[in-house]
C-alpha cells in the first residue's frame, strides 16, 4: 500500500473512475447499445486492471491474489497479441489485394478467410502494452521494492512509497537492491505507457476528433502500434474509423437523447414512448451519450498515467 | 397512445407467437413483466439477463452444487453412522445402581498412560451415564487438524480405543465431513465448495424471480406454489423445477451463506466482516496476573495435568457447569485453563468459564446468553447447517433440502436437453443440446440492468473471490463467443 493517503486516495478515484467507465462501456456493448464499435473483452480488461490497481493501492493482496491476476493478465496479453497478429494478417491481405496477389492461395494462412470484425478491439498494441505492464508490475514488486527499510509489522516492506503486506513478497534470499535489468524493464514500460498517454491526449483534441480520416491511423500511430483498425476498415470500404473509436449507438447527434426499450424485439419501445419515458430511461440515454470516443480517450489516458505514477512510486 | 403502445406491444410480443425459448408454455404461462405496465421497462431489461445468468450458472456451476448435494446428503446420515460404527468407544455397559464414576484424574492418567507420546489439548468428560471420557492428544504423525483421542470408560478408566478424530468427530464422521468440504483433494479441493456455495445463491434468487415474476392466465397462485401433475414435456419439467426451486429457495440461500463462511477465501472476509462489527464469537480471558497460574500443560508433570483438570473441573461444576463440557488445558504458562458447555443441540450451551489452575479460582465468565446477537445467529447457524441444531429434525429437513437439490438440477439438464434443436440435419444429438442456448435468448439485457447488475457483481466479486473469477471467466467466453458471432454475421 502507499503510505500516503492523499496520493492513495487519488489514485484510487483515478482508477474507479476508469473501473465505472470501463463498466459502463462494457454494459453498453454486453447490451448491444453502443452498435458494432469496441470490444467487450478490452472493456473487462480494463475494469480487471482498474480493481486490481485499486488493490495495489491499499496492499490488498497475497500470494493467491498475485498468481490470479498474473494468470487474468497473462490471458488478456495473449488475447491482445492475438488481436494484433489479426489485425497484421489484414493488413497483409490488405498490401497482397493492392499488389494484385490476392488470389495466391494464401487460404492456409488464414488469409483467405479472414474478415476483420466490426467489433474488433480497438488499439490492440496499447492494450497489449497495459497487460503486459499489469503483468509486470504484479510479477515484479518484490524486485522493485527490494532494498527498501523494513519497518512494517507483520514482515512488510516499505518502499519510498509503498509498503506491501508480508505475504506478498516470495519466501527465500531477500534482495537487497533492485537489479539493473528490472529498473530498466521498469522504465521501459513506464516509457511505453507515456507514449500511448500522448496518443490518447491527442486524441482528447478538438481538431483530432473531429478530422479523423482513414488514413490518419498511419499517420498517427506513436512508435508503439496503437491500433489497425482504421486501415482495416478503410479496405473493406467502410465509413473511416478513427482509432479507438467506439461510437455509442445514441451518440447525441443522431438519435433523439432517450432510447427507450429497443433492444432487440420484444423491448417494445416505440419512437413516441421516449416522450414519456420514465426518469430511469432517460437517464440511461445521457449516459449512453456520454460514452464518446473522446470519454474513451480520457479513459485510456487516464489508465496510462494512472500506471506510470504506480511505476513510479515502486521506483 | 405511446404508453399503451408500449405495454401492449411488449404483453403481444410476449405472449404471441411460437417461441419455445422464451417461457411460454402450452400457453398457459407467459413471462411479461410482472405489473405489465410501462412501469415495467425494467423487467423488460433484467429478465433477459437473469435467464441468462441462471441458465449459463446452472449449466456450468451446477455439477458442483450437485456434488455438494449429494455429499451434504451423505453427511446427513453421520450421527447414526458414526454411533453404529464406532459404538464400542462411545458407549460402555452402564453399571449397576449406585456405581460412580471414577475421579477424573484417574482417568486422565489412565488415558496418557495409554498414549504416552501425546500432549493432552482436551478433556471430555463422559457426558451420560453410558458415554465415554474423552481425553484429545495432539500427537506426532497426526495430519493438521486432527488429533488423537483416547475413549475410556469413567467406571473403569479402560480405554475402549484410540482413533484419529477431527474436532469431536469419529473417523468415519470426519471422513464424510472431509468429503463435503474438500472431496479429500486438500486445499485445492476447498475451491469446490466455495464455487458451490458462492453460486447457489445466484441460481436461488434469480430462479426465484424468474419463477415468481412468471405471468399465469390462470390459477396463478397454484400454478406458482404446486408442481403441474399432469401433462408433459418441458413445461412440466420447468413446473417441477420452479415450484420445488420456491420451496427450497429459503433453505438454499441459507446453506449458501452459512456454507461461506467455511470457505477458503470469502471466509477470510466473512471473518473479516464479523470481526469488524464484533460479531466474532467471544471468548473467556484467560491472561492471569503475573507469578499465577502454572506452566503450560505441555510442561506438567502427568500426575500434576490429571490433578489439575480434576480440579478445574471442580471449580466449573461450582458455577453451575452440567454436562457436556470439554476442559482446555493452558496451552501457555500464566493462561487459565477453559471450561466450555459443548450442546450443540437446542437449547444450545456454550457458556464457558476462565479457571486459574494452580489456585482454582474463576477468574472469567462468560454465559451464552451474554454472547452478541450476531454471534449467537452464527453458532446457530453453523450449527443448523451440520444438522445439529435440532438433531433428528434437522437431518431431516437438511436431507430434503439435498435431495431437492439434487432433483431441481436434473430438472435443469433434463429442461436443457429437451430445448435442444432436434431438426439439425447432421449434427448429432450431443451438439444440439450443448448448442442450446439461454430460454429467450433472442432477448438482450438492457444497458442499465447490465450496468446495474454488473456494479453488484463487482462488489460481491471482490468480497467472494472465488465468484468474481469464475464470473470474470463466464463473461470472458461470453464476449468471445459474441464476438465471434458478430464477425461471422459481418
Amino acid at each position: 500500500m502507499i503510505p500516503s493517503i492523499p496520493l492513495s486516495v487519488a489514485l484510487t478515484v483515478l482508477f474507479a473512475g476508469t473501473g465505472c467507465y470501463s463498466l459502463l462501456r462494457w454494459a453498453s456493448l454486453r447490451a448491444g447499445a453502443a452498435g458494432h464499435h469496441g470490444d467487450q473483452v478490452a472493456e473487462l480488461s480494463h475494469l480487471v486492471m482498474s480493481l486490481a490497481m485499486i488493490g495495489m493501492v491499499w496492499g490488498y493482496g497475497g500470494p493467491v491474489a498475485d498468481t490470479v491476476q498474473l494468470v487474468a493478465f497473462g490471458g488478456f496479453s495473449c488475447y491482445f497479441l492475438g488481436r494484433l497478429a489479426l489485425g497484421r494478417l489484414a493488413l497483409g491481405r490488405l498490401a497482397l489485394g493492392r499488389l494484385g496477389l490476392g488470389r495466391l492461395g494464401l487460404g492456409w494462412l488464414g488469409l483467405g478467410r479472414w474478415r476483420p470484425a466490426r467489433p474488433g478491439c480497438p488499439a490492440p498494441g496499447f492494450h497489449l502494452l497495459m497487460a503486459g505492464s499489469m503483468v509486470w508490475m504484479v510479477a515484479a514488486m518484490p524486485l522493485l521494492m527490494a532494498g527498501m527499510s523494513t519497518g512494517v509489522g507483520g514482515g512488510g516492506m516499505v518502499m519510498d512509497g509503498m509498503v506491501m503486506g508480508g505475504d506478498a513478497g516470495p519466501s527465500g534470499p531477500v534482495v537487497t537492491e533492485t537489479p539493473g535489468w528490472a529498473l530498466a524493464l521498469t522504465v521501459l514500460f513506464s516509457i511505453g505507457l507515456l507514449v500511448g498517454a500522448g496518443y490518447w491526449a491527442r486524441q482528447l483534441l478538438p481538431a483530432r476528433a473531429s478530422g479523423a480520416s482513414s488514413g490518419a491511423a498511419e499517420d498517427d500511430l506513436p512508435p508503439v502500434e496503437f491500433g489497425n483498425q482504421g486501415p482495416v476498415a478503410a479496405a473493406e470500404n467502410q465509413p473511416p474509423v478513427q482509432l479507438g473509436n467506439h461510437r455509442p449507438v445514441a451518440a447525441a447527434e443522431n438519435l433523439p437523447p432517450v432510447e427507450f426499450g429497443n433492444e432487440g424485439p420484444g423491448g417494445g419501445g416505440t419512437a413516441t414512448a421516449t416522450l414519456h419515458a420514465p426518469a430511469a430511461p432517460r437517464v440511461r440515454g445521457r449516459v449512453l451519450a456520454a460514452l464518446t470516443p473522446r470519454a474513451d480517450a480520457s479513459c485510456h489516458l487516464a489508465m496510462s498515467l494512472g500506471m506510470v505514477a504506480m511505476f513510479l512510486v515502486m521506483l | 397512445m405511446s404508453e399503451t403502445t408500449v405495454s401492449t406491444s411488449s404483453e403481444l410480443d410476449d405472449r404471441t407467437g411460437p417461441r419455445p425459448d422464451n417461457g411460454t408454455e402450452n400457453g398457459t404461462d407467459t413471462a411479461t413483466p410482472p405489473a405489465g405496465s410501462v412501469h415495467a421497462w425494467w423487467w423488460r431489461d433484467l429478465r433477459p439477463l437473469l435467464l441468462r445468468v441462471h441458465f449459463y450458472a446452472g449449466v456450468f456451476v451446477a455439477p458442483f452444487v450437485l456434488v455438494a448435494a449429494f455429499t451434504g446428503l451423505l453427511y446427513t446420515t453421520t450421527p447414526q453412522l458414526e454411533q453404529l460404527v464406532h459404538h464400542d468407544q462411545l458407549h460402555v455397559p452402564v453399571p449397576p445402581s449406585g456405581a460412580t464414576a471414577l475421579p477424573l484424574s484417574q482417568q486422565v492418567s489412565a488415558a496418557m498412560a495409554a498414549l504416552p507420546e501425546g500432549k493432552v489439548t482436551a478433556i471430555r468428560p463422559a457426558g451420560s451415564p453410558d458415554g465415554t471420557t474423552r481425553v484429545v492428544f495432539d500427537a506426532p504423525g497426526v495430519p493438521e487438524d486432527y488429533s488423537r483421542t483416547v475413549f475410556l470408560d469413567p467406571y473403569t478408566a479402560q480405554v475402549r480405543g484410540i482413533l484419529t478424530t477431527y474436532g469431536e468427530w469419529l473417523p468415519v464422521r470426519a471422513w464424510f465431513d472431509e468429503l463435503h468440504r474438500t472431496l479429500h483433494l486438500g486445499a485445492v479441493g476447498r475451491l469446490y465448495t466455495e464455487l458451490a456455495a458462492s453460486w447457489l445463491w445466484v441460481l436461488t434468487l434469480s430462479g426465484l424471480a424468474i419463477w415468481v415474476a412468471r405471468r399465469r392466465r390462470a390459477r396463478a397462485l397454484r400454478r406458482t406454489l404446486a408442481p403441474r401433475l399432469r401433462g408433459a414435456g418441458r413445461g412440466r419439467v420447468r413446473s417441477w423445477h420452479g415450484s420445488v426451486g420456491l420451496w427450497a429457495a429459503v433453505g438454499l440461500l441459507f446453506l449458501s451463506a452459512t456454507g461461506l463462511t467455511w470457505s477458503q477465501f470469502a471466509g477470510t472476509n466473512v471473518d473479516a466482516l464479523r470481526s469488524a462489527l464484533h460479531w466474532s464469537s467471544p471468548s473467556v480471558h484467560t491472561t492471569l496476573p503475573e507469578q499465577a497460574g502454572l506452566p503450560a500443560a505441555a510442561a506438567l508433570p502427568p500426575a500434576e495435568l490429571a490433578a489439575t483438570a480434576e480440579r478445574v473441573l471442580a471449580a466449573a461444576r461450582g458455577q453451575g457447569f452440567g454436562d457436556p463440557v470439554q476442559i482446555t488445558p493452558a496451552s501457555k504458562p500464566g493462561r487459565a485453563w477453559v471450561v466450555a458447555q459443548t450442546q450443540r443441540s437446542w437449547p444450545e450451551k456454550q457458556d464457558s468459564v476462565a479457571v486459574d489452575p494452580a489456585t482454582g479460582t474463576v477468574v472469567d465468565k462468560l454465559r451464552f446468553a451474554d454472547w452478541p446477537l450476531a454471534a449467537k445467529l452464527a453458532r446457530w447457524g453453523i450449527d443448523a447447517h451440520m444438522g445439529l441444531l435440532f438433531g433428528l429434525a434437522s437431518q431431516v429437513a437438511l436431507a430434503g433440502l439435498a435431495l431437492g437439490l439434487i432433483c431441481m438440477i436434473i430438472w435443469g439438464y433434463r429442461m436443457w436437453w429437451l430445448r435442444r434443436p432436434t431438426r439439425s440435419g447432421d449434427v448429432g444429438p450431443a451438439r444440439s443440446a450443448l448448442a442450446a442456448g439461454p430460454p429467450g435468448g433472442a432477448r438482450r439485457p438492457g444497458f442499465g440492468a447490465v450496468a446495474l447488475v454488473g456494479t453488484v457483481a463487482i462488489g460481491v466479486g471482490v468480497f467472494l473471490p472465488v465468484f468474481g473469477v469464475s464470473l470474470l471467466v463466464f463473461l470472458l467466453v461470453d464476449a468471445l463467443r459474441q464476438g465471434r458471432e458478430r464477425a461471422g454475421a459481418g
